[in-house]
């Protein structure tokens, strides 16, 4: 308490004079329509303090304001991130049905030109070893598919049914080894059978030696292994040659189904006990 | 039983790798079979019942997922396995280049294994790419090896650290 006390005779001006500035300031805002001219005077020589506090405190404030602004900023910035995030994913999404809508409108169209009951499935895997061409098929024996039922897509056959469960079947592939489908070369009428090759084609063998096959040759179906129906497209000649014996002609075929690439088959049903020689693709728009 | 799923869920995830990243790197015949990597290392790991098991299950599935004829994956699965386990009680396989020559002898007869049995089956008949693809399946799986078996390594011994596997 006596510490706070004034101690010598200059402290205590000191406080008088504050004090009696106090008091006159504060008599000096009592006065109205009069001249205020210490107040002002008192304004005018803190202004350029006041200033520069108003200054710092504009910019403190602005730059804590810009803060709070980024921190929402930020959390707006995430909340559209994410939407676009999920846009873009929509857009995927509705590209690929696009996509899925126009291969199974092909499929459509074909099933439509067909005269069999068929059956479109989707392809869910792949042969794992790669010494197989094989692919497996969400449609089984509940849906009616058995085993050397043929498999065709728009573009071309695919190959035939293999093994088959209730709810998927296994299809072996037109460049496996071990399918065999009886063809037509188009143009000519030759016939041929075409085998599987390892290395991605098929070779259409025993043909005619008076063939006048050539490169660019449609083949299609035969209808005559009672397996595939009459007419279906199966690829194109990419090159002739004698066989090993010389007895035949035969030629590499390029598969027209882009057998690595489809995502849809379509099962033709009904092959059981063979197809009639009458129906097929043939002649047909 | 811990051993088993291990074995299997990695044989599994070669399955998956297989049928997605190395399709796209590698020409589908010519692409390295990690599952039989997989079987190389479970015998060479002495894991007998677990492992026994577990080559025969994912024999199966692979059978199931190619085209190949019911049984033939778990027979030569089986005998690859147990070929492992011959060499790793007799021989010292801890050395790289041992592993190596392990998997290069497995891989070559059980590829030419496959096809034997396809031809003796009829499915196929004898074409000079077989014994390419042979060839470099092999030496493409035998290589893989470099990477797998580290690979394997490092999940066994996490897996063993986590679940407290033998």
């Amino acid at each position: 308490m006596f510490q706070a006390m004034p101690r010598s005779i200059k402290e205590l001006t000191i406080v008088a004079i504050l004090v009696s500035m106090g008091l006159i300031l504060l008599f000096s805002s009592f006065e109205k329509g009069g001249k205020v001219t210490f107040v002002s005077f008192i304004y005018s020589a803190f202004k350029p303090v006041d200033q520069t506090i108003t200054f710092f405190q504009r910019k403190v404030s602005n730059i804590f304001d810009s803060y709070i602004r980024l921190v929402g900023v930020n959390r707006e910035n995430q909340i559209l991130t994410e939407e676009i995030r999920r846009l873009r994913t929509q857009i995927v999404s509705l590209r690929e049905k696009e996509l899925e809508n126009k291969r199974l409108k092909k499929i459509l169209d074909l099933k439509d030109k067909l005269d069999f009951p068929t059956i479109v499935a989707q392809i869910i895997g792949q042969d794992v070893s790669g010494l197989f061409r094989t692919v497996l098929i969400n449609k089984g024996s509940d849906e009616g598919v058995m085993p050397d039922m043929p498999v065709t897509t728009p573009g071309g056959i695919v190959g035939k049914i293999g093994r088959c469960s209730n709810a998927m079947a296994q299809v072996a592939m037109i460049t496996d080894p071990n399918v065999a489908v009886d063809c037509r070369v188009e143009r000519t009428r030759d016939r041929g059978l075409l085998i599987g090759s390892y290395s991605y084609s098929c070779v259409l063998q025993y043909l005619s030696k008076e063939a006048k096959i050539e490169q660019g040759d449609l083949i299609v179906t035969s209808g005559l292994d009672g397996l595939f129906p009459r007419g279906l497209v199966v690829g194109t000649i990419e090159s002739v040659r004698s066989s090993e014996h010389g007895l035949f002609l035969e030629a590499t075929v390029a598969p027209s189904a882009r057998l690595s690439e489809i995502e849809e088959v379509m099962v033709i049903l009904g092959s059981q006990g063979g197809f009639s020689m009458e129906p097929g693709l043939e002649g047909k728009p | 039983m811990k051993d088993f799923v291990f074995c299997v869920v990695v044989g599994w995830l070669s399955f998956v790798i297989e049928s997605t990243i190395l399709g796209k790197i590698f020409s589908m015949e010519f692409k390295p079979d990690l599952t039989l990597l997989i079987v190389v290392w479970i015998g060479l790991k002495r894991t007998y019942v677990a492992g026994l098991l577990a080559v025969f299950s994912l024999g199966v599935v692979e059978d199931l997922l190619s085209g190949a004829p019911l049984g033939l994956f778990p027979v030569i699965y089986l005998a690859v396995f147990m070929f492992s386990v011959y060499v790793s009680v007799n021989f010292d396989v801890d050395q790289l280049g041992a592993v190596l020559s392990v998997a290069l002898l497995a891989c070559s007869v059980s590829f030419s294994l496959i096809f034997l049995a396809r031809w003796l089956s009829g499915q196929i008949s004898f074409e000079p790419q077989i014994i390419k693809i042979v060839i470099l399946k092999t030496i493409l799986s035998s290589l893989s090896l470099i990477i797998v078996k580290p690979a394997l390594d490092g999940a066994w011994k996490a897996y063993s650290r986590l679940i407290g596997a033998t």
